[in-house]
C-alpha cells in the first residue's frame, strides 16, 4: 500500500480506534509477518482492538478501501491461516482477553477471543468444570483461534473438537454488522450458522465473543503410560482397546525419536530406549475407572507392552502430560527448524501409514519424529531440517505433500485439527471435487461476497492468490530460525 | 402421476426417461392438503441428481421426504410440484467397526442403522422424536434430539461427512470418513437442521460408539415441580453416568401411565458396578424426596418421544433455555394451559404439547421464553397456525437468505419452509 493511502487509512481507523491500538511502523509489523508455519507475509497495518465496535469499524474501513481483513490470535497456527498474504488490516485479538462470565449452574462461560485456552481451564478449576478442547499449544493459543481452526487436542477422542463445545459466537460480519450466531443452549432454531462458522479460519467473519459449553470434571482420572518396543505393537494396542468397548479420554503416542528428545529436557519418565509409548487416560466413576484401566492394561500386555505404569499422584500425571505437551518445543530445540504436519488416517491403518511416513522421510534425507493422537488416527509427523541447507525447505515441503497424499490414499484427511490455511489449500483438490469446492465457495460468498476476509485461505482458488505456498516461501527464507 | 391432473409437458416427457419403478403415486405424498404433480423414489444418487437438475431447469419445486414424520415442521410450502421420497436409498455404504465409523444412505431409517451397528455392539446415540422410524436424512435435516443430548455425544457432534445433491443437480461431499477432520467448510453442519432447503442429503458418515454394557431407568416421584427441579440438579451434579435426565410435569407423568405428580426420569448407562453404584447413590438422594421405581426396560423413553407425534391433532412446541430455566418453562407452559410438558435438563430443551391454543397465547408464550434468553420453535401444528405464526421466531434471516440465494437461486428446494422465499 502506498504511504499516502496508508496515512488516509489510518486516519479513518483513528475515528473510532485509539492510536495506541494501531501499529504501522515496519519494525512493529515485522512481529506479525509469521505464524507457526513456514511462510511469511507482512500486513499493511495491525490493530489491537479491545471491543467488537472497534473490530466492526476496522472492517468497515477495510471494505471502503477494498483491502483484506485477517484475524489473528496468538499466531500458533501451523497452516499459515493468520498470514496476510495480500496485505491489509491484521486484526490481532489478543487484547480482547476477558473471561466475561462463568455461569456454574448452567455450565457455560462467555469469553473474549483473545483468552488463552489454559487461562480458561485454570479459571474453571475451582468450580470443577472443564472446557474440553485442550490443544497441545493450550498454554499460548487463544480460544478465538481455536474457534477459527476448530482445534482439537488429546481429549478430542472422547469429547470431540471445538465445534462440539461452542454454544454461541458474537461475530463481526464482512459488512461490519455484529451478530450472535447460536445462543446459550446446545441447539438453536434455524440453519446452524454457528456450526459452519467454527473452523472457517476467519474467512466468514471475526469472532468477538464466545459462549462455550462446560462439562463437569470426573470423579476419578487415571493416567497410564504403556511402554512398547515398537510403534506397530503400540498401534495394535490402540485398536485392541477400542475393540474392547472402552473409549479412553485420550490415547497419545510418541515414537522413539520423540522420546529421545523429550525425556532429557522434561524428565517425564519416558524410557529413552522404548520404541514407542502410549499415554492413556480413563475417567469416570471410580468403579468404572478400575474396570477400564484393567481392560487397557490387559490389552497393552497382550500386545507385548514392556510395562504399563500408572500415575500415582496428580504431580506424576502432570509430568506425563508435560512430556507430551512439551514435545514440539523440545523437538524445536534440536534442529534449526521443524515442519509439523497434521494428517488423519482410519485408526486401523495407523501402523501401515506410520511406516510409510518414516520410510518417505528417510528417503528424502530427513529425521522425522512422531507424537500424535493415536486414538483418533491423527498423525503429527514432525520433520527436522535446516532451512539454510540449499534446497532443504523445498524438499521438506515436497515430503509434507507426499505424507499428506499417503493420508488421503488411506481414506483419511489432510488435517485433523490445524486447518487448511494457506499451507494446504493446494491439497484440497486431492480430497474434494470441483463440485465439493464450489459448494464451499457458496458458503464463503454468502458471508463475504467480495472475498476480502482472509483471502487465499482454505479454498484452492482465489483472485490474485498463488497456487500453493511454495511460490510464496521462496522469497522469505533468507535467515536462520526455528519456526516453532 | 395423478390421473386427474394434467401434467406440464416437460414433466410428462421427463417421466418417460425414468425407470418406471421409481415413479410413485403423487396422492401418497400429500403435504398440507396439497398433492404434488409427480412423486419419485430414486434408488441411486444419480437419479436424485437427474430429477433435481430437471426440476431446476423447469423451476419445479421439490420437497424431499423420508419417513414423513416432520412434514409440519416449518411454514407451509409455497410451492410443491415434486415429492422426492428418499426411502429407496437405504444401503449401508461402509461400516468399519474397528474405526467406529459408518457411512449410510439417507433413506435408511435410524432403526435400520442401529440394527446394523448392534451386530458389532455399537450404536449412534440419537433419540429423536417421534421415534427411530425417522430416516437418517430426516434425522439430520430436522436436527431433532432427545434426552441424550448433552449427556452423550449426539448426531450433531458425531457427524463426520455428508454427500448432498445440490439444487443444480451437482453432487457435493464434505468432511470425510475419519473421526477427526477440519478440511474445508463443514458443509454437513450447514445441512444439519436446514430442513432440506439447501440441498438433498444423500448419505452421511458418523462416528459411532460402543453400546453401554447395561442401562437402567429410574422414575423418581416428587410432590412439586420445584422439587423435581432440585432433584434433577442434584443428579446432574452427581458425576453419575447419566444418559437421560428428564423432568416430567404432572400431566406428562399421567399420560405416561404414572401418578399425577411431577417426576424425574433418569437413565444410567455403563458397566454393572457403575449401574449398581448409581442406583445406590440415587436411593440415598431420594431419601429426602419421594418414591423411587426401577423400570423393567427403557421403553419409557420411546413413549416420551412419541408424545410429540405430529399425526395427532396437537401443537408440539420445543423450547430451548439454559438448565436453570427448564422448570420455569414447564411452569409457564402449565399457566398457558399446555396439555403436558417435559424438559431435558442437560440440553435445556423443553417439549410442550397443547391440545389447542390460539395464536395470541402462543405469541405470549414465545415472548415469555425470549425473556428467559431462550427460543421457541413449533415442531408440529396445523397449517392454519403455521400460516400465521412464525414457527421459528427470529432467526438470522439475512444470512439464511444469502445462503439460500447462493445454494438454491431458483428456490426449488422446500420453498418457503423457513420464511417467505426461503
Amino acid at each position: 500500500m502506498e504511504n499516502n493511502q496508508l496515512a488516509t487509512l489510518i486516519s479513518e481507523l483513528l475515528q473510532k480506534i485509539d492510536r495506541s491500538k494501531i501499529l504501522d511502523a515496519p519494525e512493529d509489523l515485522l512481529v506479525y509477518e509469521y505464524d507457526t508455519s513456514i511462510d511469511r507475509a507482512i500486513p499493511d497495518v495491525v490493530i489491537l482492538p479491545t471491543n467488537a465496535d472497534e473490530v466492526s469499524h476496522a472492517v468497515k474501513v477495510a471494505e471502503i478501501y477494498g483491502i483484506p481483513v485477517i484475524p489473528r490470535g496468538s499466531g500458533t497456527g501451523f497452516a499459515g491461516g493468520a498470514l496476510p498474504v495480500k496485505g491489509g488490516i491484521l486484526i490481532v485479538l489478543t487484547a480482547m482477553n476477558n473471561i466475561r462470565e462463568i455461569d456454574v449452574e448452567n455450565r457455560t462461560a462467555i469469553v473474549e477471543p483473545g483468552v488463552i485456552n489454559l487461562h480458561l481451564h485454570e479459571a474453571l478449576e475451582p468450580f470443577n468444570l472443564i472446557y474440553a478442547p485442550d490443544p497441545s499449544s493450550q498454554r499460548i493459543c487463544t480460544i478465538g483461534g481455536n474457534v477459527g481452526t476448530n482445534s482439537g487436542g488429546p481429549h478430542t477422542l472422547a469429547h470431540g473438537s471445538t465445534v462440539n463445545h461452542i454454544l454461541g459466537i458474537e461475530v463481526v460480519l464482512p459488512s461490519g454488522r455484529i451478530v450472535w450466531l447460536g445462543g446459550k443452549q446446545l441447539d438453536t432454531p434455524g440453519i446452524d450458522l454457528r456450526g459452519v462458522f467454527v473452523g472457517s479460519e476467519g474467512t466468514l467473519g471475526i469472532v468477538t465473543a464466545i459462549c462455550v459449553n462446560l462439562i463437569p470434571t470426573n470423579e476419578t482420572i487415571r493416567t497410564m503410560l504403556a511402554i512398547f518396543d515398537s510403534i506397530d505393537s503400540a498401534s495394535e494396542a490402540v485398536s485392541a482397546i477400542i475393540r474392547s468397548g472402552v473409549i479412553p479420554m485420550a490415547m497419545e503416542m510418541m515414537d522413539q525419536e520423540t522420546i529421545k528428545v523429550v525425556e532429557p529436557r522434561v524428565q517425564a519418565g519416558y524410557p529413552v530406549d522404548a520404541g514407542a509409548v502410549l499415554l492413556i487416560e480413563v475417567e469416570g466413576l471410580s468403579e468404572a475407572v478400575e474396570h477400564d484401566s484393567a481392560v487397557v492394561v490387559s490389552a497393552c500386555n497382550d500386545l507385548g507392552a514392556r510395562e504399563v505404569r500408572t500415575a500415582e499422584s496428580a504431580l506424576e500425571r502432570e509430568s506425563l502430560w508435560e512430556g507430551r505437551k512439551s514435545a514440539i518445543g523440545a523437538l524445536g530445540q534440536t534442529a534449526p527448524a521443524i515442519y509439523l504436519l497434521d494428517g488423519v488416517v482410519p485408526r486401523t491403518k495407523l501402523p501401515e501409514i506410520l511406516n510409510k511416513v518414516l520410510s518417505a522421510s528417510s528417503k528424502a534425507g530427513f529425521k522425522c519424529a512422531n507424537m500424535f493422537h493415536a486414538g483418533d488416527g491423527n498423525l503429527h509427523p514432525t520433520v527436522l531440517f535446516d532451512p539454510l541447507e540449499h534446497g532443504a525447505t523445498d524438499r521438506v515441503l515436497e515430503l509434507g505433500g507426499e505424507i499428506m497424499k499417503l493420508c488421503v490414499d488411506a481414506g483419511g484427511s489432510i488435517t485433523g485439527e490445524h486447518g487448511i490455511g494457506l499451507e494446504k489449500r493446494s491439497y484440497m483438490e486431492w480430497v474434494f471435487t470441483d463440485a465439493d469446492l464450489a459448494a464451499m465457495e457458496k458458503v464463503r460468498f454468502s458471508f463475504d461476497p467480495v472475498g476480502n476476509f482472509n483471502p487465499c485461505k482454505i479454498l484452492p482458488t482465489g483472485h490474485g492468490c498463488a497456487q500453493g505456498h511454495m511460490q510464496i516461501t521462496d522469497q522469505h527464507f533468507s535467515a536462520p530460525g526455528v519456526y516453532v | 402421476m395423478s390421473d386427474n391432473q394434467q401434467l406440464p409437458l416437460p414433466m410428462e416427457d421427463f417421466i418417460k426417461t425414468l425407470p418406471s419403478e421409481i415413479c410413485r403415486q403423487p396422492e401418497l405424498y400429500m403435504i398440507d392438503g396439497k398433492t404434488p404433480l409427480s412423486a419419485f423414489r430414486p434408488l441411486h444418487i444419480d437419479q436424485i441428481s437427474k430429477i433435481i437438475q430437471f426440476a431446476n431447469q423447469y423451476n419445479f419445486a421439490v420437497s424431499p421426504q423420508g419417513s414423513r414424520t416432520a412434514l409440519t415442521l416449518g411454514r407451509k410450502l409455497e410451492r410443491y410440484d415434486i415429492a422426492l421420497d428418499t426411502s429407496g436409498m437405504s444401503k449401508l455404504v461402509e461400516y468399519t467397526p474397528e474405526d467406529l465409523t459408518v457411512t449410510i444412505q439417507a433413506g435408511a431409517t435410524l432403526r435400520d442403522l442401529q440394527s446394523d451397528l448392534a451386530e458389532f455392539g455399537q450404536y449412534l446415540p440419537a433419540d429423536p422424536s417421534p421415534s427411530d422410524v425417522v430416516t437418517i436424512g430426516g434425522l439430520l435435516a430436522t436436527a431433532r434430539s432427545g434426552a441424550w443430548r448433552g449427556n452423550v455425544p449426539s448426531t450433531r457432534d458425531l457427524i463426520l461427512g455428508m454427500t448432498v445433491v445440490m439444487a443444480d443437480g451437482s453432487i457435493a461431499t464434505s468432511g470425510g470418513r475419519v473421526v477427526k477432520n477440519v478440511s474445508g467448510f463443514d458443509m454437513h453442519r450447514l445441512h444439519t437442521g436446514a430442513l432440506g432447503s439447501l440441498g438433498i442429503i444423500s448419505s452421511a458418515s458418523f462416528k459411532v460408539l460402543p453400546v453401554p454394557e447395561r442401562n437402567v431407568s429410574l422414575i423418581l416421584s416428587c410432590s412439586k415441580i420445584n422439587e423435581a427441579d432440585e432433584l434433577a440438579f442434584i443428579l446432574r451434579n452427581s458425576n453419575l453416568p447419566i444418559r437421560g435426565l428428564t423432568i416430567l410435569d404432572s400431566n406428562a407423568s399421567r399420560k405416561l401411565g404414572f401418578s399425577s405428580t411431577p417426576k424425574v426420569l433418569v437413565e444410567f448407562t455403563g458397566i454393572e458396578v457403575s449401574i449398581n453404584r448409581s442406583i445406590k447413590d440415587t436411593e440415598q438422594i431420594m431419601s429426602r424426596f419421594g418414591e423411587i421405581d426401577q423400570l423393567e426396560d427403557s421403553q419409557i423413553w420411546d413413549q416420551i418421544r412419541s408424545l410429540a407425534n405430529e399425526q395427532k391433532e396437537q401443537i408440539v412446541i420445543r423450547c430451548g433455555v439454559q438448565a436453570k430455566n427448564v422448570v420455569e418453562v414447564i411452569k409457564l407452559a402449565e399457566l398457558n394451559t399446555a396439555a403436558c410438558a417435559w424438559g431435558n435438563l442437560t440440553s435445556g430443551s423443553v417439549w410442550v404439547i397443547f391440545e389447542s391454543i390460539d395464536v395470541t397465547t402462543l405469541s405470549k408464550f414465545r415472548s415469555q421464553i425470549l425473556s428467559l434468553e431462550g427460543f421457541m420453535q413449533v415442531e408440529a401444528a396445523s397449517m392454519n397456525i403455521r400460516d400465521i405464526f412464525n414457527p421459528f421466531g427470529d432467526i438470522e434471516i439475512d444470512l439464511v437468505r444469502a445462503l439460500k440465494n447462493r445454494f438454491d437461486p431458483s428456490g426449488i428446494l422446500n420453498p418457503g419452509r423457513w420464511t417467505v422465499g426461503v
